[in-house]
């Protein structure tokens, strides 16, 4: 999975930008070139042995019967970024890790022209990071965050990274606070595994629009989202379809296929972070909730709170999250008295739907703790140590390690960490 | 034996009690000091420009010098490892460029020298003409 594939689209067109300004002629030229990376070396065993810890819903792949797996946390990531004047730049950052789909177009975290007509005043234009979240934006930066990686509960879900689009950022002084305004606006194309190791995919292209402030006074920083998302692709069109064709025998058909369906279907999310720091404690929390017409992106509500303790360079922290869902489990039943094979076929195809509609749910908890070591300089060490418990109808940020087998009773897996995070 | 501790004391270098740092700029710099808030904006990167409007690049020492913990401890309160994972969040996100960084004092004063946008810090000390000090620092130990 660690591997490039050459099929650059968003490379491509970022270079023939970058090539356009270089010839563009600049006042105060500089052209300045800086090179900077980050790595983490991360290892991790989960105890249980019928879910497959995984660090987020992009990975097909991770721990499970205390197997201890290094790909699920070990990542590197390389930066270039460009300057030619006060007002123009670039950034361009590949990271290669245990993902899905692996190819330097999934490589491509970031590559985009940054314009500064004056200072607080930016815009963006290319694939950038989908700044949702608090830590959107360096996510996969372990260096630049207290904990093992980013809280489970709440960002497990979130496999967006990046958005090709174009942002405006607003920064100004009020009345001794730092306030920060953002409107983004991307398109955002993947592919999710649908079990464990599998060939098999789901795929959602969609868009993506929103607007976030951030407020900065002291200690103390608070964020709030709103992001809009449409779905562009009829990623259950097949089970849609059949639905449809059974509804004349199956009345409630009708309404499972418009639950199911994908198509210019649209969800949202409210995001709250707050952060304080005074150098000697430091507490980060994070609230969102999932709005949704589209049955396979459940309503649901995620939070998790941190409180750590500095003492020279040692950071000791606790953490917990929670993900629930919003909505009931739906109850598919197809009817009785159907002659066969007729019967069978929408026996099948109901099956196929609850999988679909409740499969998707998540539905756990967790609370740890664990220590980071800032040994030397740009280096950390961390260990964590996580017990989870996981609802029976809620394992979606999981994997099944026998995907023939539905999960009948809630479980708990204790997930330990050790990470090593650089930055050069 | 008084005497000799009072001439042990007057002998001990201004250093074992803390190295006086002063931040300073390009001597064309029209700016004749800055607040502690603005040199806590510019090395955190808050923002780009000094505080008329004129662009600004932020000089910074190597990692792991002892001078750079001196600085960011007495000007933020924050140890190094916290300026760099703080820096990490702005340099990854791509929203900032992080400061260059050089290994000494002439090096640095050097590239001030040379840059009229410049801003940098280095050891209280005699400083050649194409730098001016804009704030001092007296780092408690």
């Amino acid at each position: 999975m660690f591997c490039f594939v050459i099929s650059p689209r968003v490379v491509a067109s970022t270079l023939l930008c970058t090539a356009a300004l270089l010839v563009s002629p600049l006042s105060q030229a500089i052209n300045e070139h800086r090179f900077s990376g980050f790595a983490t070396l991360g290892l991790v065993t989960s105890s249980n042995d019928q879910l497959v810890f995984r660090r987020d819903v992009s990975q097909d792949d991770g721990s499970y019967d205390g197997a201890l797996e290094w790909q699920t946390d070990s990542l590197v990531g390389a930066q270039w970024h460009g300057r030619w004047s006060h007002q123009l730049d670039a950034t361009v950052q590949l990271v290669a890790k245990e993902r899905f789909n692996s190819g330097l177009e999934e490589a491509v975290e970031w590559a985009f022209i940054g314009y500064r007509p004056v200072d607080g005043v930016d815009l963006r234009v290319g694939r950038m990071g989908a700044d949702i979240f608090t830590l959107s934006d360096y996510r996969q930066v372990g260096y630049a965050y207290p904990w093992a990686r980013p809280p489970h509960d709440f960002y497990g879900l979130l496999s967006i990274f990046h958005l090709d689009g174009i942002d405006l950022a607003k920064q100004f002084e009020f009345n001794g606070n730092t306030l920060r305004l953002k409107a983004f606006y991307g398109n955002h194309d993947q592919k999710f595994p649908v079990g464990l190791r599998s060939e098999g995919h789901s795929r959602l292209d969609f868009d993506a629009g929103g607007f976030s402030l951030a407020a900065e006074r002291a200690h103390w920083k608070l964020r709030y989202t709103y992001a809009d998302i449409k779905i562009n692709n009829n990623a259950t069109r097949s089970l849609v379809n059949a639905l449809n064709s059974v509804s004349p025998y199956w009345p409630q058909a009708t309404e499972l296929a418009d639950m199911t369906a994908t198509y210019e279907r649209r969800f949202s999310y409210h995001a709250l972070g707050l952060n304080y720091d005074n150098n000697d404690w430091l507490l980060q929390g994070e609230f969102s909730r999932l709005q949704s017409q589209v049955g396979v992106v459940p309503q649901s509500d995620r939070a998790y709170l941190s409180l750590g303790r500095r003492l020279n360079q040692f950071t000791v922290y606790a953490l917990t999250g929670r993900s629930k869902p919003r909505r009931e489990l739906i109850h598919v039943s197809a009817p009785a008295g159907l002659p066969s094979p007729l019967a069978e076929q929408v026996a099948q195809l109901a099956q196929i739907t609850r999988v679909s509609l409740n499969g998707v749910r998540i539905n756990q908890s967790s609370a740890g703790a664990g220590v980071r070591w800032d040994f030397a300089a740009k280096m950390a060490l961390k260990l964590q140590v996580e017990e989870f418990r996981i609802d029976a109808d809620g394992t979606n940020l999981w994997l099944r390690t026998d995907s023939s087998q539905a999960i009948q009773t809630d479980q708990r897996s204790t997930v330990t960490s050790l990470t090593l995070d650089m930055l050069f | 034996m008084s005497r000799l501790l009072l001439i042990l004391l007057l002998w001990l270098p201004a250093s074992a009690f803390g190295t006086d740092i002063v931040v300073v700029v390009h001597a064309s710099n029209p700016l004749t000091q800055l607040q502690q808030k603005q040199v806590v904006d510019l090395f955190m990167g808050r923002a780009s420009s000094f505080p008329n409007g004129a662009p600004a690049r932020t000089f910074d020492w190597n990692a792991g010098l002892p001078l750079r913990e001196l600085f960011y401890k007495s000007l933020t309160g924050k140890s190094e490892a916290q300026v760099d994972a703080y820096w990490a969040t702005l340099v990854f996100a791509g929203r900032m460029s992080p400061p260059q960084q050089f290994p000494s004092d002439q090096a640095i004063i050097d590239a001030v020298a040379k840059d009229p946008s410049a801003i940098a810090y280095v050891p209280a000390q005699p400083l050649p003409k194409g730098v001016k000090v804009v704030m001092e620092l007296s780092p408690t130990p």
